[in-house]
Parts: structure tokens; sequence; C-alpha cells
């Protein structure tokens, strides 16, 4: 059935088919509505799990941690400075192999302090070895938790797994939203039977013991991304398995005119969607631009990106993030994706755009355009990351400097 | 794509209004994108939503800066300058006011040239329902501008209300309203409206000294550049010649709306007053009264 659903509610209402047995819940804005839905619901009994409020992200996720290696089928969310605050026990739960889905709902760090998103929060967490999933639209949000038990729960990853939606631009935004059968997603997801490693009365185990020998402390480590690495191709399977059931596809990547397109745009989660409305107009003005949406982003498809962009004449990435002192995150890393192909793009520029939120204009993305055309009639692309800001954005600024009692101050 | 803003306060839903307008048009068989911009999340202050809707997939986010209709849910709301964010509209915007005044009046007192709809919804409730639900009844009269069948209108109001755990009488009384304000409301012509887009270079900001770039504030007093009076529907009222000068809604009030004047009974500064109502459940003689502020 096709239903109007904001991103938050397709977060639960996944959670919700999925059958998932424990959820520890801690609130912040904007992930609040997903836990609202989901303790109403289960107090309705349209869903049968337990539910407990904990007194920190910190311990909501030690909880989660434990209770799924009970055998319990565990979902938690959570937000920005909540996913920080929790941080040092992500970690924790990728070593233990915890196979829980949690949903972040990205917002910008706090100081200055926003409610709207960029994803500053989520990529802090790119190494904590939970597989990372990120959402362009709110069908993609439901659609997303279902896959990702999947893949959490194979014995090739048995990994954690973020499934991130942007606060406000899906989390409170509704939209079309095909809600797939129960009895369907029960035959695509069974029941969650662990073959090993979970803690049972009657089979003692010691989880997260310390181990003061270093090669053991390397093998560990390393099997754990072996295991992140393994999710690439399980996702494939998932994905395939998915499309035959549900018929719709998601890949580690999706793209928007990309075949025939000369330059590419690449970028993450619900502001492609803005992308996709300045390609079309792009085109229109005989601009062949495309667009490569990157959706896993841990393990990171480095082949499938390389594929992608193999022959293009140049390529920017929009990072909706900044690593203070470098720039944006994802454009290093998919710099090294394309080091080594034969037709590596002219040029590979990084801009650095909607932080804090701020809509990225169609001004910015013709910039971007002609950034990449200029780049390849040998204007030298600057080396650092190109930050999309406007004379409109500054002056708004301005006033706001002015009020905050900073005088005139010259751009 | 036919785009609509609405402009209310915390508390009169305008969100569940949005939520009806996008669930109408759903039923209807659009693309359909709703969204609320909470601000200041807080009861009384200025919130905005959007509603996109389409026959094609809707490729756009967030903020909407030029909509066909502007939905405004009570007159104090119309050329406020320090809203946020503020809405840009072109001439083609249809522009729908919740006033008691009358269509030359506003038109003149806020200078619009654009078509203009009135409707009173203090008017169109009586009789039918003492405390009217505000988003509703906006998103009927919005619904009838945009040409929206009633029948979906009506499963759209029921459907949201169910779902904001409304009782089934109040559903019903809103619902006769919603009837009430829809044939009265005459249709116009709602149009897509020429794009907003405007060209805006890009800019690389410089580096400022600290003192203007940490995000700090060194002016005091600017809250009173915003018209916080209106953030609220009440304002506690008190009976002086029973009041015992205790002090307690002094100390309660989490807003420091009240002072001490020179005899020690309690004055309250109605600008800084959030109605909030915990100075008069505080009270241990119980002489706070809330009384409905004035407002246009
Ligand atoms: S109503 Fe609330 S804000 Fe107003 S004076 Fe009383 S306690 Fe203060
Ligand atoms: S709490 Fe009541 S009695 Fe005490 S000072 Fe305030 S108004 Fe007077």
């Amino acid at each position: 059935m096709k239903e109007l659903l904001t991103g938050n509610a397709a977060v639960a209402t996944g959670v919700r088919l999925c059958n998932v047995d424990y959820i520890p819940a801690y609130p912040i804005t904007p992930q609040t509505e997903i836990i609202e839905l989901l303790s109403r619901w289960i107090n309705e009994r349209k869903m049968i799990a337990r539910f407990v409020t904990y007194d920190s992200e910190h311990s909501m996720i030690t909880g989660a941690g434990a209770a799924s290696l009970t055998g319990a089928r565990t979902f938690t969310a959570t937000s920005s400075q909540g996913l920080l605050y929790a941080f040092e026990m992500l970690y924790n739960l990728s070593g233990w192999r915890a196979p829980i889905v949690l949903a972040n709902v990205s917002r910008a760090l706090a100081a200055p302090i926003t409610m709207e998103p960029d994803h500053n929060d989520v990529l802090a967490a790119r190494d904590s070895g939970f597989i990372q999933i990120h959402a362009e639209t709110c069908q993609e949000v439901l659609d997303s938790v279902i896959m990702a038990y999947r893949i959490a729960e194979d014995n090739r990853v048995r990994l954690p797994v973020i499934v991130n939606l942007d606060g406000f631009y899906l989390s409170y935004t509704r939209e079309p939203v095909m809600v797939p059968q129960e009895d369907e997603v029960a035959k695509f997801l069974p029941q969650y039977r662990p073959t090993f490693g979970y803690l049972n009365a009657s089979n003692p185990i010691s989880m997260g013991v310390s181990v003061l020998d270093s090669s053991a402390y390397s093998y560990f480590k390393y099997q754990i991304h072996l295991a992140s690495l393994n999710a690439l191709r399980v996702h494939e399977e998932v994905s395939s398995e998915f499309e035959k059931m549900f018929g719709r596809r998601h890949g580690l990547t999706d793209e928007y005119m990309l075949n025939d397109a000369d330059y590419v745009i690449v970028m993450t989660n619900s502001f492609t969607t803005m992308g996709k409305a300045a390609v079309a107009k792009l085109r229109e003005e005989g601009k062949k631009v495309g667009i490569l949406r990157i959706r896993m982003i841990r393990p990171f498809p480095k082949q499938e990106i390389a594929k992608k962009l193999e022959g293009k004449k140049a390529v920017a990435v929009i990072d909706q993030n900044i690593s203070v002192g470098s720039g944006g995150i994802l454009y290093p890393e998919i710099v090294s994706a394309l080091y080594h192909i034969k037709e590596r793009p002219g040029a590979i520029i990084s801009f650095v755009g909607g932080l804090g939120g701020k809509r990225i204009s169609l001004s910015e993305f013709r910039h971007i355009a002609s950034t990449l055309e200029g780049a390849m009639s040998g204007e030298a692309p600057k080396v650092q990351s190109v930050l999309l800001f406007t004379e409109d954005n500054w002056s708004s600024v301005k006033e706001m400097l002015k009020i905050a009692g900073k005088g005139d101050v010259n751009g | 794509m036919i785009t609509v803003t609405l402009r209310g306060r915390g508390g009169q839903g305008i969100k569940t209004g949005a939520h009806v307008i996008g669930t109408a048009a759903f039923l209807s068989g659009f693309y359909v994108q709703d969204q609320p911009l909470y601000g200041a999340e807080r009861r009384g202050a200025p919130i905005s939503a959007y509603v996109r809707i389409s026959r094609q997939v809707i490729l756009d986010r967030g903020q909407i800066d030029n909509p066909s209709l502007v939905v405004i849910g009570e007159e104090s709301l119309m050329g406020m300058a320090s809203d946020n964010p503020p809405h840009e509209i072109s001439e083609s915007t249809v522009i729908l006011v919740n006033s008691p005044l009358s269509k030359s009046d506003l038109a003149s007192r806020y200078n619009i040239k654009n078509s203009l709809i009135v409707f009173d919804l203090v008017k169109l409730s009586s009789g039918i329902i003492e405390k009217p639900h505000l988003g509703i009844a906006v998103a009927a009269a919005a619904c009838k501008l945009l040409g929206l069948n009633f029948d979906f209108v009506k499963e759209s109001i029921i459907k949201e209300l169910v779902n904001i755990q409304v009782n089934r009488d109040e559903i019903a009384r809103n619902v006769d309203l919603a009837s009430k304000v829809f044939d009265t409301i005459s249709p116009v012509t709602i149009t897509t409206p020429r794009e907003a887009y405007r060209e805006s270079g890009i800019l690389e900001p410089k580096y400022h000294e600290p003192a203007i770039s940490t995000c700090a504030i060194t002016a005091t007093g600017n809250s009173m550049l915003r018209d916080r009076a209106q953030w609220s529907n009440y304002k506690p009222v008190i009976d002086y010649d029973k009041c015992t000068k205790c002090m307690v809604c002094y100390v309660y009030c989490p807003d420091s709306a009240y002072t001490i004047d020179s005899e020690g009974y309690p004055i309250v500064d109605y600008d800084a007053c959030k109605g909030c109502n915990i100075c008069k459940t505080e009270c241990p003689v119980k002489i706070i009264t809330l009384v409905e502020r004035n407002k246009r």
C-alpha cells in the first residue's frame, strides 16, 4: 500500500515490519518521532517488542549491543550529539560483532547548535566498523532498514549497520512510500537465529575480552575490516533479492543522467534530489552533466565508483561535511578510488556545501558545472575545497552579525 | 508543480493543516511532499509548513521560496520582518488569510497587490465548534482554492485528526466547520509561479578575527527586536487585592517576566511573558487568571 510517510515514520514502519525484539531508546531532535511511533505501536499492540528508555545514548548503545548478543533483533535510533555521546561504544559493538540496526537522523554538530542536517555526525563514525547506508528518499529509508538486517545478520558480515537519513529534509518530510506486505518482509527476512557468539545461560561465553597480545588484536581488528568488505558482495545479493521481491532496486550507488555525461557531480543523501533537478536544468542548457550518488559509505564501494567515473571528463565531489583543517571527507576517498584507473577524469574538484542544512541553489550547481568546464580548458582548479556559499548567503549572515553586535563586517 | 506555504504559530495546528492539504492531494492522485519547519519550537512562535503537489515525481526539497499559494493563520503574521525564514512571494502568489477584516482593509493596510482571499474563522465557527482547529480550517480553504474534491478533503481531515488522537466528536465538528469554510471560499486560479531562481555569485568568506567569527552575541537587549508579545495567546492577570506578595510567581517564571515593585507586588512584563501558565499553577492562593490576549 502506498502511504504518505515522513522519513521518521518510514524508519519506524521498517522496524515494525522487521519484527524487531528490542528497542533501547533515548530522545533527540530530529529523531524522537521514530521512538515515539514505535512506543505507541507497542502500546497499541500493533507490534510486539520490548521498549526501554535509557539514561543516555552511551548506555542506550551499550544496551543495544548486549541485547543483540542475547540473540534479540535490536533497533535503536539517534542523531548528532547523541551519536557522538555514544561514540566509544560504537567501536565496541562492531568488535562484539553485534548486528543491530541504528537509524541516524543527520543533524549538524554543535557549536554553533542547529537542528538541520549535514553529515559530520554520521561520518565521524566512519571508522567505527558500522556498515553505513545513506538514503535519499523516504522510500529508500524504509527499504534500507529491511535490507540492513539482512546484511547485518549475514554470517559473512555480522556487523552493526547505520541507516542514515537527513534531519528535516527527510525526517519530517512526508512523501509517497510503498509499504511492503508483512508476510513478504517475513519471507525476505527470516527470524534472527544466531548460530554462534550469543549469550545464553546454559552455554556461558565471555564477550568483549581483552587481548594483551598485539598480534591477536591485529587479527581480530582485521577480521572486522574483512567482514565489512564482504558487505559489498552481500549487499549486491540482498539488493537483487529485494528487487525480485519488491520491485525496487537500491545499489551501492545510484545515478542520474550519468551514462552519457561528460561531467559528474558526486553527492550523497537527500540533497541529491536537488542536484537532480539542477542537472535536469543544466541539461536543458546543453551541459552534459550527470549525478553519481554514493549510497553505501562503509564499506566504501571503490571499484563501483571507479567503474562509474572512468572516462568522464571531470568530476565534482560535494561533501556535505567538513573535516576541519582538511576539507571534504569523501573527496580524498574518491580520488584514491580513481587514481589507478586507465581513463582517469581530467579533474576531480572538491566542494563543501549544505553545511548545517543550507540548501544548495541552482546558482551553486551552475558554478560547479562551469568550474568543471573551466578545469578542462586549462584553468587550474583550487587545491582546497571550495565552499558553496553565495553573495546572498553572505548578506544574510552580515545582517545577523550586525544584530549580534559585531558592527558592519566586510566580506 | 503547485506549491503552498502555510504560516501560523506553534500550537495552532499548522503542521496538521499542511498534512491535511498533502493527504487530500495525495488521495486525489498527485505526487505530494509536505514538511513543517519548526523554527523556535515553541507555542506561539511563528512556524511554517510547506506542501508541494505535482503530477510528476517531485525533484525538490526543503523550504519553498516562491509559493503558488500562501496561507496565513492570523493577521499578526503578515509582514513580520523578523519571521524566520522570510517568505518571498511573487505577484502571481495567491494569499489566503484568516482575519475578521475586510479584503480591502487588509490590502491597504499591508499594501498587497496580489490576489487576496479572506475568511473569518471566528465568524464561521460560531455555532459549530467552540475551539476551532485553525489548521483544519485553513487547510479546507486552501484545498478549495487548489480545486480538490471535498470528499478527499473530508477523508484527509479524519485521517490526520485520528492520527493525532483527536476524539470523534471533535473530528465531526471540525469536518462540519471545514465543509462550511470550503463552501464559503470562491475559487481563483492558482498557477505555477515563475521560477524563484535568482543568480547569486559564489563568495568565499574571508577569515575574520575571533571577536567577529566566534558564534557569540555581544549586543545586549536585542530580543526586544522580536515582537514576542505575539508568541503567546494568553496572559496572566493578578488579583492584587488578594495577593500576599509571597513572590512564588516571580521565582517560578521561566522567562523572568516578573519584577517586584517598590511595595513588593509582582508585575508582569507582558512582552516577555509566553503565557506558559506556570505562575498561575504555582501561585499558592490561586489568584492569577489567564486571559486571552487581544490580537489582530
Ligand atoms: S505565564 Fe509563564 S511566562 Fe508568563 S508570567 Fe506566568 S510563568 Fe512567566
Ligand atoms: S504567587 Fe500569587 S500570591 Fe504570591 S506574589 Fe505571586 S500572585 Fe501574589
